[in-house]
């Protein structure tokens, strides 16, 4: 154990520059501002602002699910919709094949994504760079090929009638759009806060070094191809988390979830945001479904000007739109 | 301001809020939701399903019962996650009444479900797969157009009836090639005749169709009765013609096959081809007469099949909002009950629904294409026979 707290403060100060004291009372008010915007914005916005609010939180544990890897471990993964895909079809699967409850469906759906993320995160974590990103891409497309042909799953049609969670005994329907709200709401939290626990743990800090510089962590007697390994399973679970709650929101899954499109996107949230940063992703799916859902509503060509507005955030937002909020922070003060 | 000025403004106002939704109610404008893929391969076939649809619109003057009705447009993308953001937009943001659209079987398969547990009246364009109205049925949703074994399987069994005896299928891989090609199958086989070998190739992964073409030819079969659409069809069309099979196993199709959309790539190759098709321009009845000359008053040219999807589909919404007075009923089931004592004489044929919400086909065409006498290809009608039923599976109660 100790020698993973020696590791600490250096990756606390790889990830973040500022002081620690300062760092935390902010960190406090965002996170208290977030809550309270959560929990207020049922009570002040349109249903439809609801269903936005569910998209930005299903495409923000998938984007936080994929950081783990791209922000943390420095693993560029152009593969994990095939985690998001397999999310849906598992509770697909588990409840209208076998028949099987959603509170046993879920939990049997993530046991079998880690095992399977464990697998591939096993074979695709030897390579590197390049490499690893076309290695995730042909498992994706691997998946994504199987559920086009699985007549189980009829095949490109897909799996409508996923269920929601059985609220009723709370009096409750899940499928109102307050209460689902609620349900997602909780989840993602929850997800968050697991994400954000583990990456602020010795764990987290042997990935950033793992980021930083590989052979320094492998010099310094760590076990690197594991936490690799250990890093690709859990981003997995968390990506198929949120398929579990897209499939559920949708009340349908079908292979279009694992196409490469899908997995894209999330690393286009992720950069938008910014990689280094947990709230970060979250951000960035924000920015990313409601600046995509603003410009759809001025123009049928909103994905020319989403290309653009994505070129700006790259060029001129260093480390995200979070990255760009703190240099702003930075300078003001 | 003195006090009594005061409260004269404020009475104003007060009654002025009060008078607004009351006058606000007469002119509010009936809306209808259009989810098409307007983009995209199939961004040809749905400008024309958008031009019927609305024709049948300005028939009725884009008005129901005094009413002024908006037409809300959005592209599915042909993906079914967007099909649902979509649909949520339309729902929650527009707040239309009730959708037309639904081009694809799997976003319609989508839609359905969303359409079930919101409530709200769908009523499809093409979708043509048996799930639609059959295993997920449900009373919010309907389709204009016809089921996949309505018209493959009466085309099956037409062509048995015709002294067909053995026949190869062909089509790409994926749902709707195999709910087209096992229906004309069925059919086919009902009626007598034997499908010898059921050919299927990758979906949007080929252009090479010279194996599946060399086994059909060496089949046995009399002809290849095959779906594609696209750029996929021109294909087929295109090597069938250049492995000189046209003479001795001929390639007949469906109305996607030869696709109007094609012909222009396909040059002379069209001429002589044969297909099965639910509408053509030239078909003998009044409504159909009609709707020619409305579509060429306002596009100059001919409508097309899918033109006269788009156009039975806007019909039928507006006939249905007029029997019910140009308003939504507060159980919006009622709107669905309405639609299906919806009866009329479409560019077709009769259109009427099952207890499904499922528009039959009383008629179906065979076509031959032509050469015209301006030299360009033109559709010259065959033959025309019955339409098949629906496939049981509904498990639902209306």
């Amino acid at each position: 154990m100790t020698r993973h707290v020696t590791i600490e403060p250096v990756a606390e100060q790889a990830c973040d520059s500022e002081p620690a004291r300062g760092m935390d009372v902010q960190r406090v008010l965002v996170l208290a501002t977030c809550a309270l915007a959560l929990l207020l914005l049922p009570f002040i916005s349109s249903e439809y602002v609801l269903t936005l609010a569910v998209e930005v939180m299903i495409a923000g544990v998938f984007a936080s699910g994929l950081n783990v890897l791209i922000g943390y471990t420095g693993l560029a993964s152009a593969g994990h919709a095939m985690f998001f895909g397999l999310g849906g079809y598992g509770i697909g699967i588990g409840t209208a094949i076998y028949g099987w409850p959603l509170w046993a469906s879920v939990p049997v759906t993530l046991v079998c994504v880690a095992a399977i993320s464990a697998v591939v995160g096993a074979i695709c974590t030897r390579t590197r760079g390049v490499e690893f990103l076309l290695i995730t891409l042909a498992f994706c497309q691997m998946f994504y090929g199987a559920a086009v042909k699985l007549r189980l799953t009829n095949g490109t049609d897909g799996m409508a009638g996923i269920p929601r969670p059985d609220l009723s005994w709370l009096g409750l329907s899940a499928d109102g759009s307050i209460v689902f709200y609620g349900y997602v709401a909780l989840v993602a939290v929850a997800a968050l806060l697991l994400v954000a626990r583990i990456v602020h743990s010795p764990f987290g800090s042997v990935l950033i070094a793992i980021r930083e510089n590989e052979r320094r962590a492998m010099a310094m007697g760590y076990a690197v191809g594991a936490y690799k390994i250990g890093a690709f399973t859990l981003s997995g679970v968390v990506c198929a988390l949120a398929g579990i709650l897209q499939a559920q929101y949708t009340y349908f899954i079908n292979p279009d979830s694992m196409s490469w499109q899908s997995s894209g996107e999330g690393i286009l949230m992720v950069i938008i945001g910014g990689a280094d940063a947990v709230m970060g992703p979250f951000i960035g799916a924000a920015v990313f479904v409601l600046v995509k859902q603003g410009l759809s509503l001025i123009t049928g060509e909103y994905n020319l000007f989403f290309g653009i507005f994505f070129m700006l955030v790259v060029a001129f937002f260093r480390g995200g739109v979070v990255g760009a909020f703190r240099t702003l922070i930075g300078k003001w003060r | 301001m003195t006090k009594a000025a005061i409260r004269v403004v404020l009475i104003a106002c007060i009654s002025a809020a009060a008078l607004a939704p009351v006058r606000a109610q007469d002119v509010t404008p009936l809306k209808i939701g259009l989810i098409l893929p307007y983009k995209g391969v199939w961004a040809a076939p749905v400008e024309n399903i958008d031009r019927g649809f609305r024709v049948a619109l300005a028939e009725f003057g884009n008005k129901t019962a005094g009413r002024p009705v908006e037409v809300v447009r959005a592209d599915d993308e042909l993906t079914p996650n967007v099909a649902v953001q979509k649909f949520n937009k339309l729902v929650q943001f527009d707040k239309v009444d009730v959708i037309g659209g639904g081009v694809s079987s799997n976003v319609a398969i989508a839609l359905s479900e969303l359409a079930d547990r919101a409530k709200k009246p769908v009523v499809m364009t093409n979708a043509h797969a048996d799930e639609i109205t059959g295993k997920l049925c449900s009373p919010y949703v309907a389709r204009t157009s016809f089921s996949a074994n309505a018209f493959q399987y009466g085309a099956g069994k037409y062509w048995a009836q015709k002294g067909v005896k053995k026949v190869v299928t062909m089509t790409a891989d994926y749902s709707a090639g195999h709910s087209f090609m096992d229906a004309f199958k069925r059919g086919f086989e009902d009626g007598g005749g034997q499908v010898v070998q059921q050919i299927w190739t990758p979906f949007q992964k080929t252009r090479d169709w010279s194996a599946a073409l060399g086994q059909a030819g060496a089949s046995g079969a009399e002809f290849i009765y095959a779906f594609y659409s696209g750029s996929e069809a021109v294909q087929v069309v295109k090597q069938h013609a250049d492995f000189g099979m046209r003479e001795k196993v001929p390639l007949i199709g469906d109305q996607w096959l030869f696709d109007e959309v094609g012909w222009p790539a396909l040059g002379d190759l069209v001429i002589g081809g044969k297909f099965v098709a639910s509408y053509l321009p030239g078909a003998q009845n009044e409504a159909n007469r009609k709707f020619v000359a409305a579509y060429r008053q306002m596009f100059n040219e001919d409508p097309d099949v899918n033109a006269a999807l788009g156009y039975d589909n806007g019909k039928t919404i507006m006939l249905t909002l007029e029997k019910l007075g140009g308003k939504m009923p507060d159980d919006t089931a009622g709107f669905m009950t309405a639609l299906r004592t919806v009866n009329f004489d479409a560019p077709r044929g009769k259109i009427r629904f099952n207890a499904q919400n499922s528009a039959q086909l009383e008629k179906e065409y065979l076509v031959e294409i032509v050469k015209g006498a301006d030299g360009k290809p033109d559709r010259r009608q065959l033959d025309e026979f019955s339409g098949a039923e629906d496939l049981p599976g509904c498990t639902k109660s209306f």
